[in-house]
Protein backbone atom coordinates (compact mmCIF):
# COMPACT_ATOMS: atom_id res chain seq x y z
CA UNK A 1 0.00 0.00 0.00
CA UNK A 2 1.41 3.19 -0.82
CA UNK A 3 1.79 6.09 1.43
CA UNK A 4 -0.35 9.21 1.50
CA UNK A 5 1.69 12.05 -0.27
CA UNK A 6 2.27 14.67 2.34
CA UNK A 7 1.42 18.27 1.00
CA UNK A 8 4.77 19.66 2.69
CA UNK A 9 6.53 21.21 0.14
CA UNK A 10 10.22 20.16 -0.60
CA UNK A 11 11.54 23.75 -0.21
CA UNK A 12 9.94 23.61 3.21
CA UNK A 13 12.37 21.25 4.00
CA UNK A 14 15.13 21.96 2.04
CA UNK A 15 14.81 25.97 4.10
CA UNK A 16 14.71 24.08 7.44
CA UNK A 17 17.55 21.96 7.06
CA UNK A 18 19.57 23.79 9.45
CA UNK A 19 16.52 23.92 12.04
CA UNK A 20 16.32 20.39 11.98
CA UNK A 21 19.84 19.44 12.08
CA UNK A 22 19.87 21.51 15.10
CA UNK A 23 16.13 20.24 16.72
CA UNK A 24 14.59 23.75 16.74
CA UNK A 25 11.53 22.69 14.63
CA UNK A 26 8.20 22.44 16.75
CA UNK A 27 6.13 19.63 17.13
CA UNK A 28 4.11 20.29 13.98
CA UNK A 29 6.96 21.48 11.84
CA UNK A 30 8.95 18.59 12.56
CA UNK A 31 5.83 15.85 11.99
CA UNK A 32 5.62 17.84 8.36
CA UNK A 33 9.23 17.84 7.96
CA UNK A 34 9.77 14.04 8.86
CA UNK A 35 6.28 13.13 6.98
CA UNK A 36 7.76 14.68 3.77
CA UNK A 37 10.65 12.61 3.79
CA UNK A 38 8.45 9.95 3.98
CA UNK A 39 7.40 10.14 0.68
CA UNK A 40 10.48 11.80 -1.19
CA UNK A 41 13.36 9.89 -1.98
CA UNK A 42 15.69 13.07 -3.04
CA UNK A 43 15.04 15.47 0.10
CA UNK A 44 15.21 12.46 2.30
CA UNK A 45 18.47 11.91 0.80
CA UNK A 46 19.36 15.45 0.82
CA UNK A 47 18.55 15.29 4.67
CA UNK A 48 20.56 12.19 5.10
CA UNK A 49 23.60 14.02 2.99
CA UNK A 50 23.10 17.54 5.44
CA UNK A 51 23.95 15.61 8.32
CA UNK A 52 27.01 14.81 7.03
CA UNK A 53 27.55 18.86 7.72
CA UNK A 54 27.24 18.02 11.50
CA UNK A 55 29.80 15.19 11.57
CA UNK A 56 32.39 16.77 9.24
CA UNK A 57 32.18 20.05 11.39
CA UNK A 58 32.51 17.18 14.78
CA UNK A 59 35.59 15.84 12.72
CA UNK A 60 37.23 19.09 12.52
CA UNK A 61 36.41 20.03 16.33
CA UNK A 62 38.17 16.75 17.11
CA UNK A 63 41.68 17.87 15.60
CA UNK A 64 44.32 17.28 17.68
CA UNK A 65 47.37 19.89 19.06
CA UNK A 66 50.69 18.88 17.89
CA UNK A 67 52.47 18.33 22.12
CA UNK A 68 55.42 20.05 20.70
CA UNK A 69 53.28 23.25 19.96
CA UNK A 70 54.24 24.94 23.03
CA UNK A 71 58.19 23.90 23.30
CA UNK A 72 58.03 25.26 19.71
CA UNK A 73 56.29 28.25 20.32
CA UNK A 74 58.14 29.07 23.81
CA UNK A 75 61.45 29.10 22.19
CA UNK A 76 60.69 30.98 18.81
CA UNK A 77 58.84 33.78 21.51
CA UNK A 78 62.12 33.50 23.30
CA UNK A 79 64.39 34.09 19.91
CA UNK A 80 62.46 36.98 19.15
CA UNK A 81 62.98 38.75 22.32
CA UNK A 82 66.72 38.31 22.41
CA UNK A 83 67.17 39.65 18.62
CA UNK A 84 65.01 42.67 19.77
CA UNK A 85 67.23 42.94 22.80
CA UNK A 86 70.23 42.46 20.91
CA UNK A 87 69.92 45.04 18.16
CA UNK A 88 70.20 48.44 20.02
CA UNK A 89 69.07 51.38 19.29
CA UNK A 90 66.51 49.59 16.47
CA UNK A 91 64.16 52.71 16.52
CA UNK A 92 66.85 55.10 15.66
CA UNK A 93 68.25 52.53 13.05
CA UNK A 94 64.37 52.73 11.67
CA UNK A 95 64.82 56.84 11.45
CA UNK A 96 68.31 56.68 10.40
CA UNK A 97 67.99 54.32 7.79
CA UNK A 98 65.78 56.19 5.11
CA UNK A 99 67.26 59.95 6.52
CA UNK A 100 70.59 58.11 4.86
CA UNK A 101 68.96 56.80 1.84
CA UNK A 102 67.33 60.00 0.79
CA UNK A 103 71.28 61.80 1.61
CA UNK A 104 72.56 60.00 -0.96
CA UNK A 105 69.81 60.26 -3.45
CA UNK A 106 70.01 63.91 -2.94
CA UNK A 107 73.78 64.09 -2.82
CA UNK A 108 73.82 62.16 -6.20
CA UNK A 109 71.49 64.13 -7.92
CA UNK A 110 73.16 67.19 -7.00
CA UNK A 111 76.51 65.89 -8.36
CA UNK A 112 74.70 65.00 -11.54
CA UNK A 113 73.44 68.36 -11.37
CA UNK A 114 77.10 70.03 -10.98
CA UNK A 115 78.97 67.98 -13.78
CA UNK A 116 75.82 69.17 -16.07
CA UNK A 117 76.26 72.30 -15.47
CA UNK A 118 80.61 71.85 -15.60
CA UNK A 119 80.01 70.24 -19.27
CA UNK A 120 77.03 72.47 -20.44
CA UNK A 121 78.83 76.13 -19.60
CA UNK A 122 82.76 74.23 -21.11
CA UNK A 123 80.83 72.52 -24.44
CA UNK A 124 78.09 75.40 -24.73
CA UNK A 125 77.45 76.60 -28.79
CA UNK A 126 76.76 80.21 -27.98
CA UNK A 127 78.53 81.93 -30.77
CA UNK A 128 80.25 84.64 -28.66
CA UNK A 129 82.50 81.76 -27.12
CA UNK A 130 84.90 80.95 -30.08
CA UNK A 131 87.21 79.88 -27.28
CA UNK A 132 85.21 76.79 -26.49
CA UNK A 133 85.28 75.70 -30.08
CA UNK A 134 88.95 75.27 -29.85
CA UNK A 135 88.94 73.87 -26.51
CA UNK A 136 86.48 71.05 -27.85
CA UNK A 137 89.00 70.82 -31.00
CA UNK A 138 91.92 70.15 -28.61
CA UNK A 139 89.58 68.02 -26.36
CA UNK A 140 88.39 66.03 -29.50
CA UNK A 141 92.26 65.75 -30.64
CA UNK A 142 90.70 66.42 -34.21
CA UNK A 143 92.44 69.42 -34.77
CA UNK A 144 95.08 68.44 -36.74
CA UNK A 145 92.59 66.42 -39.18
CA UNK A 146 90.54 69.33 -39.48
CA UNK A 147 94.02 71.28 -40.95
CA UNK A 148 94.76 68.47 -43.04
CA UNK A 149 91.44 68.68 -44.56
CA UNK A 150 91.48 71.86 -44.78
CA UNK A 151 94.74 72.01 -46.63
CA UNK A 152 93.99 68.98 -48.76
CA UNK A 153 90.53 71.20 -49.74
CA UNK A 154 92.78 74.37 -50.55
CA UNK A 155 95.13 71.92 -52.78
CA UNK A 156 92.25 70.78 -55.00
CA UNK B 1 47.81 33.25 37.57
CA UNK B 2 44.92 36.05 37.08
CA UNK B 3 44.10 38.30 34.34
CA UNK B 4 46.03 41.24 35.81
CA UNK B 5 49.09 39.40 36.91
CA UNK B 6 49.30 37.78 33.52
CA UNK B 7 49.24 41.09 31.92
CA UNK B 8 51.51 43.04 33.78
CA UNK B 9 53.45 39.75 33.96
CA UNK B 10 53.94 39.96 29.44
CA UNK B 11 54.09 43.90 30.19
CA UNK B 12 57.80 43.27 31.38
CA UNK B 13 58.33 39.87 30.14
CA UNK B 14 58.72 37.65 32.63
CA UNK B 15 58.80 33.96 31.71
CA UNK B 16 56.03 32.78 33.81
CA UNK B 17 54.05 35.33 32.16
CA UNK B 18 54.73 33.89 28.41
CA UNK B 19 54.58 30.09 29.57
CA UNK B 20 51.60 30.63 31.31
CA UNK B 21 50.14 32.71 28.22
CA UNK B 22 50.70 30.14 25.66
CA UNK B 23 50.01 26.82 28.18
CA UNK B 24 46.37 28.75 28.56
CA UNK B 25 45.27 29.61 25.24
CA UNK B 26 47.39 27.51 22.67
CA UNK B 27 44.55 25.17 22.50
CA UNK B 28 41.18 27.65 21.40
CA UNK B 29 44.10 29.83 19.41
CA UNK B 30 45.38 26.77 17.13
CA UNK B 31 41.65 25.66 16.84
CA UNK B 32 39.96 29.09 15.79
CA UNK B 33 42.97 29.55 13.38
CA UNK B 34 42.53 25.93 12.11
CA UNK B 35 38.99 26.26 12.13
CA UNK B 36 39.44 29.51 9.29
CA UNK B 37 42.52 27.87 7.37
CA UNK B 38 41.49 24.24 7.59
CA UNK B 39 45.07 23.79 7.38
CA UNK B 40 47.16 22.60 10.90
CA UNK B 41 50.60 23.67 9.65
CA UNK B 42 49.53 27.21 9.02
CA UNK B 43 47.48 27.39 11.67
CA UNK B 44 50.37 26.51 14.18
CA UNK B 45 52.05 29.20 12.19
CA UNK B 46 49.47 31.34 12.62
CA UNK B 47 49.50 30.96 16.59
CA UNK B 48 53.13 31.32 16.76
CA UNK B 49 52.41 34.77 14.88
CA UNK B 50 49.09 35.36 17.56
CA UNK B 51 51.58 35.08 20.77
CA UNK B 52 54.37 36.70 19.48
CA UNK B 53 51.85 39.66 18.64
CA UNK B 54 50.58 39.70 21.57
CA UNK B 55 53.71 39.77 23.55
CA UNK B 56 54.69 42.89 21.33
CA UNK B 57 51.50 44.60 21.56
CA UNK B 58 50.08 44.25 25.26
CA UNK B 59 50.90 47.97 26.31
CA UNK B 60 48.09 48.43 23.46
CA UNK B 61 45.70 46.35 24.94
CA UNK B 62 43.19 48.98 26.77
CA UNK B 63 41.23 46.63 29.01
CA UNK B 64 37.65 47.43 27.64
CA UNK B 65 37.12 43.91 26.90
CA UNK B 66 38.87 40.58 28.75
CA UNK B 67 41.74 39.35 27.70
CA UNK B 68 40.33 36.05 26.02
CA UNK B 69 38.27 37.93 23.58
CA UNK B 70 41.15 40.34 22.73
CA UNK B 71 43.30 37.27 22.16
CA UNK B 72 40.83 35.86 19.96
CA UNK B 73 40.08 38.95 17.83
CA UNK B 74 43.72 39.01 17.34
CA UNK B 75 43.52 35.73 16.37
CA UNK B 76 40.68 35.68 14.05
CA UNK B 77 42.25 38.82 12.32
CA UNK B 78 45.65 37.02 12.02
CA UNK B 79 43.48 34.40 10.20
CA UNK B 80 42.20 36.58 7.79
CA UNK B 81 44.82 37.70 6.66
CA UNK B 82 46.32 34.79 6.26
CA UNK B 83 43.29 33.79 3.57
CA UNK B 84 43.97 37.29 2.07
CA UNK B 85 47.20 36.39 0.93
CA UNK B 86 46.38 32.94 -0.11
CA UNK B 87 43.74 33.86 -2.07
CA UNK B 88 46.14 36.38 -3.74
CA UNK B 89 48.69 33.80 -4.54
CA UNK B 90 45.74 31.94 -5.59
CA UNK B 91 46.48 31.85 -9.68
CA UNK B 92 50.06 30.47 -9.07
CA UNK B 93 48.71 27.93 -6.06
CA UNK B 94 45.99 26.91 -8.08
CA UNK B 95 48.47 25.80 -11.43
CA UNK B 96 50.49 24.15 -8.30
CA UNK B 97 47.88 22.40 -6.85
CA UNK B 98 46.74 21.34 -10.28
CA UNK B 99 49.72 19.90 -11.36
CA UNK B 100 50.28 18.26 -8.12
CA UNK B 101 47.04 16.44 -8.22
CA UNK B 102 47.65 15.55 -11.97
CA UNK B 103 51.35 13.86 -10.64
CA UNK B 104 49.21 12.60 -7.92
CA UNK B 105 46.64 11.40 -10.05
CA UNK B 106 48.58 9.42 -12.13
CA UNK B 107 50.84 7.83 -8.92
CA UNK B 108 47.63 6.66 -7.42
CA UNK B 109 46.49 5.42 -11.03
CA UNK B 110 49.55 3.21 -11.30
CA UNK B 111 50.30 2.30 -7.75
CA UNK B 112 46.61 2.21 -6.10
CA UNK B 113 43.83 1.25 -8.76
CA UNK B 114 41.46 0.40 -6.17
CA UNK B 115 40.86 3.23 -3.63
CA UNK B 116 37.52 3.19 -2.42
CA UNK B 117 34.52 5.48 -3.65
CA UNK B 118 33.91 5.93 0.03
CA UNK B 119 36.40 7.95 0.68
CA UNK B 120 36.51 9.98 -2.40
CA UNK B 121 33.02 10.65 -1.11
CA UNK B 122 33.71 11.77 2.16
CA UNK B 123 36.81 14.23 -0.19
CA UNK B 124 34.33 15.50 -1.87
CA UNK B 125 31.83 16.02 0.59
CA UNK B 126 34.70 18.04 2.53
CA UNK B 127 35.74 20.29 0.26
CA UNK B 128 31.92 21.39 -0.95
CA UNK B 129 31.54 22.34 3.00
CA UNK B 130 34.81 23.96 3.13
CA UNK B 131 34.15 25.61 -0.41
CA UNK B 132 30.50 26.70 0.80
CA UNK B 133 31.64 28.28 4.19
CA UNK B 134 34.92 30.06 2.60
CA UNK B 135 32.48 31.63 0.21
CA UNK B 136 30.30 33.14 2.98
CA UNK B 137 30.68 37.16 3.07
CA UNK B 138 33.50 37.35 5.65
CA UNK B 139 31.56 38.76 8.53
CA UNK B 140 29.14 35.55 8.13
CA UNK B 141 31.98 33.02 8.21
CA UNK B 142 33.74 34.71 11.23
CA UNK B 143 30.18 34.78 12.79
CA UNK B 144 29.43 31.34 11.70
CA UNK B 145 32.78 29.82 12.44
CA UNK B 146 33.08 31.12 15.78
CA UNK B 147 29.39 30.04 16.61
CA UNK B 148 29.09 26.55 15.10
CA UNK B 149 32.80 25.38 15.55
CA UNK B 150 34.12 27.27 18.71
CA UNK B 151 30.85 27.42 20.09
CA UNK B 152 31.27 30.64 21.77
CA UNK B 153 27.80 32.39 22.72
CA UNK B 154 26.21 35.00 20.89
CA UNK B 155 27.78 37.67 23.60
CA UNK B 156 31.36 36.70 23.06
CA UNK B 157 31.09 36.46 19.47
CA UNK B 158 29.35 40.10 19.36
CA UNK B 159 32.33 41.13 21.82
CA UNK B 160 34.95 39.63 19.49
CA UNK B 161 33.79 41.24 16.60
CA UNK B 162 32.49 44.58 17.84
CA UNK B 163 29.31 44.26 16.91
CA UNK B 164 25.74 44.48 18.48
CA UNK B 165 24.06 41.34 19.70
CA UNK B 166 21.08 41.36 17.56
CA UNK B 167 23.66 41.85 14.15
CA UNK B 168 25.32 38.98 14.93
CA UNK B 169 22.22 36.99 15.01
CA UNK B 170 21.28 37.99 11.76
CA UNK B 171 24.84 37.33 10.52
CA UNK B 172 24.62 33.77 11.88
CA UNK B 173 21.13 33.26 10.41
CA UNK B 174 22.23 34.49 6.76
CA UNK B 175 25.16 32.51 6.92
CA UNK B 176 22.79 29.31 7.81
CA UNK B 177 20.19 30.27 4.89
CA UNK B 178 23.29 30.79 2.45
CA UNK B 179 25.10 27.98 3.25
CA UNK B 180 21.74 25.81 3.36
CA UNK B 181 21.29 26.85 -0.26
CA UNK B 182 24.65 26.16 -1.79
CA UNK B 183 24.99 22.88 -0.02
CA UNK B 184 21.18 22.02 -1.57
CA UNK B 185 22.17 22.87 -4.53
CA UNK B 186 24.98 20.50 -4.53
CA UNK B 187 23.13 17.46 -2.53
CA UNK B 188 20.55 17.58 -4.88
CA UNK B 189 22.23 16.88 -8.14
CA UNK B 190 24.06 14.55 -5.83
CA UNK B 191 20.34 12.68 -4.85
CA UNK B 192 19.60 12.89 -8.88
CA UNK B 193 22.70 11.12 -9.62
CA UNK B 194 21.98 8.68 -7.04
CA UNK B 195 18.62 8.19 -8.32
Amino acid sequence: MQKPKSNTDCSFVRNNLFNHQEKLLSGNDLKEFEDHLLHCRECSLIVSDFQSVASLIDHKKSAEVNDFFQTRTLQRIASDLDRVRNTPGRGLQRILQPVMISFLFLAAVLIGLSIGKRFDSKYSLNPTHVNNIEAMKSDLFIKDFMDEDQTAFNNH
Amino acid sequence: MNEQELVDGLIIQTKDAIQYLVNTYQKNVIKTAYYFVSNMEDAEDISQEVFLEIIHSIKRYSKQSSLYTWIYRITVNRSLDHLRKQKRRNFLYQIGTFMQISNEGRNKNLQEPSTTDTGNEENEKRAVIENAIGSLPENQRIAFILSKYDELAYKEIADIMNLSLSSVESLIHRAKINLQHKLVIYFSEYAKAKK
